[in-house]
């Protein structure tokens, strides 16, 4: 359980608080704890009445939120071979480099995620995971916003406030943006989710003019060593993450504070300051085709001299200076699923924007003209092949409100009919952008959505018993209840149902 | 709960779930944290979906302990206009240990509670509360530095 790693103090702390703990709940009391209980009693009241009157509220919640467990298919548990059938480089300082040793060395099997990260035309850098669904984010105090979209879930680290996380959740996939030193929903966030396409486990980001892909790609196996770093006579443990084949970008995708870059003998790194931690700083770069961080409290200036000093070695003969290298085995291996790997593509704008509309989003600003302009080139375009498209204006954003022929795909699927091929090639991006980044549009939103709800969702709730504020803020927890309520009283059945997708995110 | 496999899942991993939170908050909240933190994961629309259940279990306590914390700060913080502290509860932790628990930040003791009980290293602990690896060093290099001085 416990080794001689740990000082004395440690130990005292942790015995301390551990004997002082209580006998856990029993499963009885854990039935008189239901949260969902205290915070929606109107709402169980009449969903008892209407579906199971005699069953206790737990089982009740169970019967109108949770899918049939019958259905979901238990995997098989993956083994795992983490015997390296080539040797395998790893990076690690020059052993002439006076005054540091390695002091252990670990090895991991690939983690089941991708990462990369891409920098804004003002050198904003923006970080991306994509993982497996399933691993809950936050709940408490998350801001949630629907971009072109995308219902995206916004909070800010709690141990670390510089840290913004956003995360927008699919069925096979969860994507989480990262950006330190970032507003939550700045203009370049909302460019460059805009451009962003989530489909089964893959992701797919374009991205606007202006903006640097610095790299991403797919997890793969990584050795972590400890170094020890003699600093004016004292000691600094530093802390050395690598892994092969894999860009800078894939470590920049959640930072303290913006990265800066540096000159690394010819190529690009990335010095990371620790918000939370004064002193902590961290090296991010790629050497001989290893990306790698190197970490610690060391001031940056000896980091990055450090890290000129790297040198790829033979990990199975990694014999330094008397270090230890222990290759162990990940305990916590993620299951497989249907799914698929996640996996993050992105493609710069020459790529990915047709050419019809790629003068209109060089500058990556649409304005209304511009906007107005694509919109009845998609219009004559589905006219002359046949089909149509009914408009109207919304009275809030401005924006258009229409329905075609035709069913229209997702950004960048030009397959499907004419109509769909029209409003790929003459509106799709357009709409995107300008919907995430017009000034109006965005001022708007929340009125829209607002009004929205009024009219369609309030009538129902409250005829179903559920208590609705007069005021109500997007965004709000009364907005994040009422929408899960929504969604129980859809499920239920009760007054017709609005279905939870038309405004939840 | 009303799921056998819930109730044998709970079972299992009760006690070093309350463990984990008396260390995050102390004994008097650990209870009700933990009551909370698995009631609303087994009654959330994902949880079927979960792979990991007890990772998924431990970082549910860790989030339900930040917000008690929050409202913790924030009923300390009328309660100074309003009357006088209320007698603490009988420990059995040191006032030493407690205060030097309470110079850390949730995220380095759960960082630490895992580190130390659990062995987990580094990948394991951030895979299991969410963090990144870069927040979770920190808060293990911090936690560390901070009780060691603390209660030297």
């Amino acid at each position: 359980m416990t080794n001689a790693k740990w000082s004395p103090q440690i130990a005292r702390a942790m015995h301390e608080l551990s004997n002082a703990a209580p006998a856990a709940p029993t499963t009885t009391t854990l039935r008189d704890h239901h949260p969902l209980q205290l915070q929606q009693p109107r709402l169980m009241v009449r969903v008892a009445a209407a579906s199971i009157a005699a069953a206790a509220i737990v089982g009740l919640v169970l019967t109108l939120q949770r899918p049939d467990a019958s259905q979901i298919a238990a995997p098989p548990r993956p083994t795992l071979d983490l015997a390296p059938s080539t040797p395998i480089g790893v990076l690690l300082p020059d052993p002439a480099t006076p005054g540091v040793h390695v002091v252990s060395g670990e090895a991991y099997g690939a983690l089941d995620e991708s990462r990369g990260a891409v920098m804004a035309p003002d050198n904003t850098v923006f970080g991306f995971v994509v993982s497996r669904p399933g691993i809950g984010e936050p709940t408490s105090g998350a801001e949630t916003r629907i971009i072109s979209g995308h219902g995206v879930r916004a909070i800010a680290d709690g141990s670390a406030p510089t840290e913004i996380y956003r995360t927008i959740n699919g069925s096979c996939a969860t994507l989480t943006v990262t950006t330190a030193d970032e507003a939550m929903w700045s203009d370049n966030t909302l460019a460059l989710i805009a451009g962003m396409t989530l489909d089964g486990s893959n992701v797919s980001v374009a991205l606007p003019a202006g903006w640097n892909d610095l790299g991403s790609s797919a997890a793969r196996p990584q050795h972590i060593y400890e170094l020890s770093v003699d600093s004016q006579g004292e000691p600094v443990q530093l802390f050395l993450q690598q892994m092969p084949g894999v860009p800078a970008g894939w470590f920049l995708s959640a930072n303290e504070t913006a990265p800066r870059a540096v000159d690394l003998d010819g190529s690009t790194a990335w010095l990371v300051d620790g918000a939370t931690t004064p002193g902590w700083h961290s090296i991010i770069g790629e050497r001989d085709g290893i990306g790698f961080a190197l970490s610690g409290m060391l001031a940056s200036d000896e980091l990055t001299s450090i890290a000129r000093s790297l040198r790829t070695f033979d990990a199975s003969n990694v014999g330094y200076g008397g270090a230890v290298t222990d290759t162990v085995a990940d305990t916590n291996p993620d299951q497989p699923t249907a799914c698929g790997e996640p996996t993050l593509t992105v493609t710069g704008f020459a790529q990915v924007v047709p050419e019809q509309q790629r003068d209109l989003l060089s500058d990556g600003v649409v304005t209304v003209d511009e906007y107005e302009a694509a919109f009845h080139n998609f219009e004559a375009c589905a006219r002359e092949h046949g089909g149509y498209v009914k408009y109207s204006l919304s009275q809030f954003t401005g924006e258009f409100i229409y329905e075609t022929s035709g069913d229209l795909l997702p950004i960048g699927d030009t397959g499907g009919g004419d109509v769909n091929k029209c409003y790929q090639a003459y509106f799709a991006q357009t709409e995107v952008l300008f919907s995430s980044t017009n000034p109006q549009v965005l001022a708007n939103l929340d009125a829209e959505q607002i009004a929205f709800f009024n009219e369609t969702i309030r009538p129902c709730l409250e005829s179903a018993g559920v208590e609705v504020p007069d005021n109500l803020f997007v965004g709000s927890n009364d907005w994040i209840r009422l929408l899960e309520a929504n969604t129980a009283v859809h499920q239920a059945g009760l007054c017709g149902g609005i279905p939870p997708d038309t405004t939840a995110p | 709960m009303v799921d056998r496999r819930d109730e044998e899942l709970y079972g299992k991993h009760a006690d070093e779930l309350v463990r984990f939170a008396t260390t995050l908050l102390g004994p008097s909240s650990a209870e009700d944290v933990v009551a909370n933190a698995v009631v609303r994961s087994m009654t959330s629309p994902s949880w079927s979906t979960v792979v990991e259940p007890r990772a998924y279990l431990f970082r549910a306590v860790f989030n339900e302990a930040r917000s008690v914390e929050r409202s913790n700060r924030r009923r300390e913080r009328r309660e100074k206009f309003t009357a006088d502290t209320e007698p603490t509860e009988p420990s059995t932790v040191s006032i030493e240990v407690r205060d030097a628990m309470s110079r850390l930040t949730l995220p380095q003791t759960s960082v630490l509670y895992l580190a130390y009980w659990h062995d987990q290293s580094v990948v394991e602990i951030s895979r299991t509360l969410n963090l990144s690896r870069r927040t979770t060093e920190r808060a293990l290099t911090a936690a560390r530095r901070s009780l060691e001085e603390q209660l030297s």
